[in-house]
């Protein structure tokens, strides 16, 4: 039963009837903190409730800390979970609610209100934890879910979208907790549609869309993976048609169409098969050409574009 | 033992409601009402011969019938019916899923909750209909106003009042007499009662939680309020079979009641022990069954995720 993976997960596939949550999902994770990333629909819930052992994968194996998570009393005691959906009771007070949490681990009524004061104070929910749920805010329930994970001190903490909800001072704060909780030695999976949510955490990356694992890695290596994939760009140019026909001519550009805009520059935005390419080569082409070139920019850097690139890596069509 | 108690507090101050505080009272007034009616509006045709003892059968099967069986229903379906479903339907589910045999705590917590309330509401209410039914005393008060009898004279026109024909007469109708014996009596039931169909309620709504409310009535209505009155063997396999066979052997009834046949029909010859037995082991594989059910099955749905 030893492992010194944090999570195995070897052709995991989850269907719900014909709808496909996780596909042939493979990845063994050493203890660490990662980032599950993808866009709405991805499966990163789907894979966060295989992994806590509320679903059973349709085919595969799923194993946590060595164990399998159903019905893994022992393994639940290692670890927390914080669900992207609500699920609060609305007339409980934050505190009575942990606190019942904290009993149903087993330690007693008084240590179990203590600790869980305690865990609403880390989470800056100190002068609200005895007020009923219904009065919080949602980033005050956004915190006192992650109280109430973390509450237990477990060694691996599953968060779902943690900072949905909660202002920018609220990110900051909940970021340096969870920096303090990574800095104990403790993993953390943290899923989440927006990059640098993560990135403020760990830069270990695990991009999934479509129920599958696109990419894993660093920040780099993803944009490494990322190079030579297709792309727009735009281009704000006051000579955009000569500028798109020598691109064409080059084969740095498949297609460019040309908006005016309401400042009297055009744009010119290109649609390229090998985006490496065009950035290293643009800059001469600019200079050789005499062209004036007032911005360069990415037009696609939507996390969505990106899947989509990748998702056509993983399909082999590219 | 920790767990479960700790779900069972959180429960218990959970559902201390006004809207649920209010529908605890109703559950209790239930038979207190029913009782009041009876005894003030219920008159025979005139001329009608029947007996006090008569009387008090009647009530005493009435008094059955709204407090250990319809308000112990009406308890177990407010409290146990929606037990799983109303945790899934606010997906607060999944937060006692992931706890160290958090489901198993939280249906026993919740199945003690249910338990509490129904029993509670209907021993209260119990209590006050009996009192309101009481026929010893309506009687003695009557007489300690006609004739101001010695104790060992009341005692003797009470008795004789008992087995006399009682003719009809405007006014409050005598209701149940040996009133303690029915009293112990309707509490043992609706501890019984409260246990057994909190059992059934709380397994239905778990094994079916999408439409636990609708079927626990429909199977209440159909299977232990029809089949259970049917004089049949199918009889025999309702939580109220035993209960009513428990009544009937632990209260006394009229002799033209016993010797009627409808004894045969509605209630076992088999002993209290074995009545008991058979309720115990329904309420351990209701409980075994709803246990086994939330540790088997998967209850998040695709809505739960992003997917």
């Amino acid at each position: 039963m030893n492992s010194n993976y944090l999570i195995e997960l070897e052709h995991v596939t989850r269907l719900y009837g014909t709808v496909i949550g996780v596909n042939d999902f493979n990845a063994q994770l050493k203890p660490g903190a990662y980032g599950l990333l993808g866009p709405n629909g991805a499966g990163k819930s789907t894979l966060l409730s295989l992994l806590t052992g509320q679903l059973v994968p349709t085919r595969g194996t799923v194993r946590v800390l060595g164990e399998s998570p159903r019905n893994n009393s022992r393994l639940m005691r290692k670890i927390g979970f914080c669900p992207g959906y609500e699920g609060l009771y609305a007339t409980t007070t934050g505190l009575d609610w942990v606190t019942l949490l904290l009993q149903l681990h087993g330690v007693r009524w008084r240590p179990a209100r203590e600790r869980a004061a305690d865990c609403l104070a880390l989470v800056g929910m100190s002068n609200d934890m005895k007020r009923p749920i219904s009065t919080y805010s949602r980033g005050m329930r956004q915190r006192t879910k992650l109280a109430q994970a973390i509450a237990h001190e477990p060694t691996l903490l599953f968060l779902d979208e943690p900072f949905s909800g909660l202002d920018p001072i609220g990110r900051a704060e909940m970021t340096d907790v969870l920096n303090d909780w990574i800095g104990l030695g403790n993993s953390l999976i943290i899923a989440s549609h927006v990059l640098h949510e993560i990135e403020a955490l760990t830069d270990s990356f695990l991009l999934i869309c479509g129920g599958r694992l696109l990419a894993s890695g660093t920040a780099s290596e993803v944009n490494e993976l990322l190079f030579d994939s297709p792309s727009e760009i735009e281009v704000d140019c006051a000579e955009p048609y000569r500028l798109a026909s020598v691109l064409m001519e080059n084969e740095l550009a498949v297609s460019a169409s040309i908006e005016q805009n309401s400042h009297g520059t055009d744009t010119v935005r290109l649609k390229t098969l090998h985006a490496g390419q065009l950035w290293i080569q643009l800059s001469g082409i600019i200079t050789k050409n005499g062209f004036t070139v007032t911005r360069v920019k990415s037009a696609d850097d939507s996390l969505q574009t990106l899947f989509n690139s990748l998702l056509k890596i993983h399909r082999g069509e590219i | 033992m920790n767990s479960m108690l700790a779900v069972f507090r959180f429960e218990m101050n959970r559902i201390l409601t006004p809207g649920r505080a209010f529908w605890w009272v109703v559950v209790a007034a239930f038979p207190v009402v029913i009782m009041l009616l009876m005894t003030n509006y219920i008159q025979f045709p005139p001329g009608a011969r029947v007996t006090q003892q008569n009387i008090s059968t009647m009530f005493t099967i009435a008094l059955y019938f709204v407090a250990p069986t319809i308000s112990c229903m009406l308890g177990g379906l407010l409290i146990a019916a929606p037990a799983v479903a109303s945790e899934l339907e606010q997906h607060s589910w999944v937060y006692l899923a992931v706890r160290p045999n958090g489901l198993f705590y939280l249906i026993l917590g919740k199945y003690l909750v249910a338990v509490v309330w129904a029993a509670s509401a209907t021993l209260v209410g119990v209590t006050a209909a009996v009192a309101v039914a009481d026929a010893e005393n309506q009687i003695a008060a009557a007489t300690a106003m006609e004739e101001q009898p010695s104790v060992a004279a009341h005692e003797q026109q009470s008795s004789r009042q008992r087995d006399q024909p009682y003719t009809n007469a405007t006014g409050t109708l005598p209701g149940i007499v040996r009133s303690s014996e029915v009293l112990v009596a309707m509490a043992g039931l609706a501890t019984l009662s409260a246990c057994s169909y909190s059992a059934l309620y709380i397994m239905l709504g778990t094994v079916f939680h999408r439409r636990a409310m609708v079927l626990c009535v429909a199977y209440t209505a159909g299977v232990e309020l029809f089949l259970g009155f049917f004089p049949a063997v199918i009889n025999r396999f309702t939580i109220q079979y035993r209960l009513r066979t428990l009544l009937f052997d632990w209260t006394t009834q009229s002799e033209q009641f016993r010797q009627s046949r409808v004894l045969e029909f509605v209630a076992s010859d088999e002993s209290v022990f074995a009545q008991i037995m058979w309720l115990i082991s329904c309420i351990a594989v209701f409980l075994a069954i709803t246990l086994v059910s939330v540790q088997v099955r998967e209850f998040t749905s695709a809505s739960e995720t992003d997917v």
